[in-house]
């Protein structure tokens, strides 16, 4: 035996067996701490870091502090921190490499906090997502609100023009009617026709002679009236065409100034266009991050439970593979039951966990559910947010999640600051309610905010910054439709509010208002112009109506003096009858 | 590197028991073929130390495999995914894998499965034939070794030197 035996190896193999295991009690917590920075770094894509972590042998569990995941898309900011972190673990199934918390506790989680230094990022980091910039879109914006001279100088005031034109056409139509008129039968010829007339129809022949002498006088009387008629007829003409045009124009005229005001009007209402996404650029930033908040479960833990996935099952035949045999088929990491305290609004709410895996087949097919139902506090009257997600190897990544939040007190907060533009949210209280789902790794899914006793300041040097800062504290209450879509670990959003209708209609009113004295000025200067232009045409248009009913009332005259024909003119009774009697003797009847 | 070759050379020159020089290439072998960070190293490590193995060849081996094992990985791993599959041994598995200790020593990684068993059953014959080449250089290659002119060339070298250093200090 003693030839055999090697006393000082087998020593020296306990010493540093023994060793060793007292290095890793003691040292348990650093290299701990070292191994689950490695680990989460590699699933984060960015860096995590962990202040202190400690292990607890009995029960066996372990105790992080200070944890910080670093958003790989903004390493300037945690995606994730939390002060504590206590987790209950099965010792046996941790030695064996299965993950199996039965207890979790998580506290004062936040997001999108300002990191000391900027977080290093793994080169090996792919963004699923290019980041939203919100602030760049401000300077897309191009906004230009125009000055009332600049508007005044591309405005099209019709008014002038028009008082030439019509006054053009006065003219020629009075030249026309008084030439017209100078061509009229005198009055008294007109008379003389009617006498004349009344003279051949009242007069009673006695032979048939004196019938054809007063018939050949009726031709005469007629040629001479057709002739003088056609010329009052041409004068009707002229007066009815005059009299159209100086009605028509004067009326032209009289709406003119009103329509040139209406135009320049039109010019000073903003471009909705151009104000159309400003919502997005003030609350866009903010809203993406209550959005955070909101899909914390989405947006932190379901990315690193796929990422987490992905890595599990990458088999190499250099490195081999681990081939599971688990017949009971539990999972290699889950987490029974987790509170997580988020600290919101200087305040702390918890929300419950279930199922925190990403082996759901695994559990019968049980989601991962969360619930965060807060009742009334000094920031919200009632904070709701329930939803539940799982991984499938047929399906992949689906669930949903349901928000309803009602009256929070929004505190004083930055929204924009930027090419000399600052905006601050000074109150607010929101409501907001939503749903999103998830199908096959895609987001999708919209809500509403309610934001109302909004007050909101605006500073800035530029022109539109200072008109803004006017109009944007008259707004107290506006809505955004919040609609998320595309990949689940980095969903777009998008903004739609009835903010910018409502900025446009008060920009509007604003540069209204400041032209206002402009537009009086220009309203009196039109009317004075149009003015003098119907003072003098008016007495001229009752002129033309005037001489255009006696015109008329002559010509119906001259029509009934033609309208007698030749047979019109007969015998007298007593002569038709005595040479009727003739007329029988002769023929025998 | 120089002075483990020589403490070899020494031990296959002197009078060390060819069993403890085989011993020795077949643990190395064990070490060197399987993952290092298995917990059956721990054992290879513990019969290394503790029994009157030749350690220098325990390590020369080692090092010798380690680097064999690179190529061979994917034959282990065939291997090892071949036993793991196999129907008539799934109730083994089965039954193992709730076993912790049976996952302490990582029975279900392929490369670790395939390339213990390789060794299992490379071991005896790796065993006698490392204890058969052994005696042979002993009783018929050593004195034919030492009047090759390469070999003179090498006693005139530092690593030469070396292994006589070796030997003086052991008093040999």
């Amino acid at each position: 035996m003693k030839n055999v035996i090697r006393w000082p190896g087998l020593i020296l193999f306990f010493v540093v067996v023994i060793g060793l295991a007292v290095l890793i009690r003691v040292f348990a917590g650093p290299l701990l701490k070292g191994g689950l920075e490695y680990g989460l770094t590699r699933a984060n894509g960015a860096e995590v870091n962990i202040a202190r972590a400690q292990v607890h042998w009995n029960p066996f569990g372990i105790e992080l502090s200070e944890i910080q995941v670093t958003d790989p898309d903004q390493p300037e900011l945690n995606r994730f921190q939390a002060s504590r972190a206590q987790a209950q673990i099965r010792f046996w199934d941790a030695v064996i490499g299965r993950i199996h918390i039965t207890e979790l506790n998580v506290r004062d989680v936040a997001m999108g906090v300002e990191r000391a230094r900027p977080g290093r990022v793994r080169a090996d980091y792919q963004s699923e997502r290019e980041p939203m910039d919100w602030r760049q879109m401000l300077a897309d914006l191009e906004i230009d609100i125009p000055s009332v001279d600049q508007v005044l100088a591309r405005s099209d005031i019709r008014t002038p023009a028009l008082v030439e034109r019509i006054e053009a056409d006065f003219t020629a139509q009075r030249t026309q009617v008084e030439q017209a008129r100078e061509q009229l039968p005198p009055r008294e010829r007109i008379e003389a026709y009617r006498t004349r007339m009344q003279e051949i129809t009242e007069a009673r022949p006695r032979t048939p002679q004196e019938l054809l002498e007063l018939r050949q006088r009726l031709e005469a009387l007629k040629t001479d009236v057709r002739a003088d008629r056609e010329l009052v007829r041409q004068f009707v003409d002229v007066s009815e065409e005059a009299v159209r045009v100086l009605r028509t124009d004067l009326e032209a005229l009289r709406e003119a100034p009103a329509q040139d005001l209406a135009r320049i009007r039109q010019l000073l209402s903003f471009d909705q266009e151009s104000i159309s996404e400003l919502s997005g650029i003030l609350f866009g930033p903010r809203v993406e991050q209550w959005s955070r908040y909101a899909f914390m479960a989405f947006d932190v833990i379901g990315p690193m439970l796929a990422r987490a996935e992905e890595q599990e099952t990458r088999p190499s035949r250099w490195v081999g593979r681990f081939i599971d045999f688990d017949r009971e088929q539990r999972p290699t990491f889950l987490i029974e039951q987790a509170g997580i305290s988020i600290h919101f609004l200087d305040t702390t709410v918890t929300s419950d966990w279930q199922n925190i895996t990403w082996q759901h087949d695994r559990i019968g097919g049980n989601p991962t559910t969360f619930i965060l139902n807060s009742t009334a506090s000094d920031w919200w009257s009632e904070l709701y947010f329930d939803g539940e997600f799982r991984l499938s190897e047929l399906r992949g990544f689906s669930g949903r999640q349901d928000w309803r939040v009602r009256g929070v007190n929004l505190p004083e907060q930055g929204l924009l600051d930027q090419q000399g533009v600052s905006a601050r949210l000074l109150s607010a209280a929101m409501n907001s309610e939503g749903r999103v789902g998830i199908q096959e790794g895609r987001i999708d899914g919209r809500g509403l905010i309610r934001m109302s006793e909004v007050d909101m300041r605006l500073d800035g040097e530029a022109r539109w910054a200072q008109i803004l800062s006017d109009v944007i504290s008259q707004v107290n209450a506006f809505d955004m439709n919040v609609s998320l879509d595309g990949p689940f670990s980095q969903p777009g959003i998008r903004l739609r509010s009835d903010l910018d209708n409502q900025l446009q209609q008060l920009l509007t009113t604003a540069l209204r208002q400041e032209a206002d004295t402009h537009l009086a000025s220009i309203r009196s200067d039109l009317d004075a112009r149009v003015q003098s232009i119907t003072s003098t045409w008016e007495p001229r248009l009752q002129q033309f109506t005037g001489l255009r009913d006696q015109a008329r009332d002559q010509n119906a005259l001259l029509a009934d003096l033609l309208s007698i024909e030749a047979d019109d003119l007969s015998l007298g009774e007593q002569l038709e009858d005595r040479l009727r009697d003739s007329l029988r003797r002769r023929i025998g009847g | 590197m120089l002075t483990m070759l020589a403490r070899l050379l020494k031990a296959l020159n002197a009078e060390t028991s060819p069993w403890a020089i085989a011993w020795a290439f077949v643990l190395g072998m064990f070490m060197g073929l399987t993952p290092l960070w298995s917990l059956h190293n721990l054992f290879i490590l513990f019969f290394a130390l503790a029994f009157r193995i030749n350690f220098s060849a325990f390590l020369l081996a080692f090092v010798f495999f380690s680097g064999l094992a690179y190529l061979l990985d994917p034959i282990f791993d065939y291997l090892g995914e071949s036993l793991l599959t196999t129907g008539a041994l799934e109730g083994l598995w089965v039954a193992l894998y709730e076993n912790p200790l049976a996952r302490l020593f990582q029975y279900n990684h392929t490369i670790t499965l395939g390339s213990f068993v390789f060794c299992v059953l490379f071991a005896p014959i790796w065993l006698f034939a490392s204890h058969r080449l052994i005696v042979l250089y002993r009783h018929r290659v050593m004195a034919r070794f030492n009047q090759l002119k390469i070999v003179q060339i090498v006693k005139s070298t530092k690593f030469f030197s070396t292994y006589q250093r070796i030997s003086g200090l052991r008093g040999s």
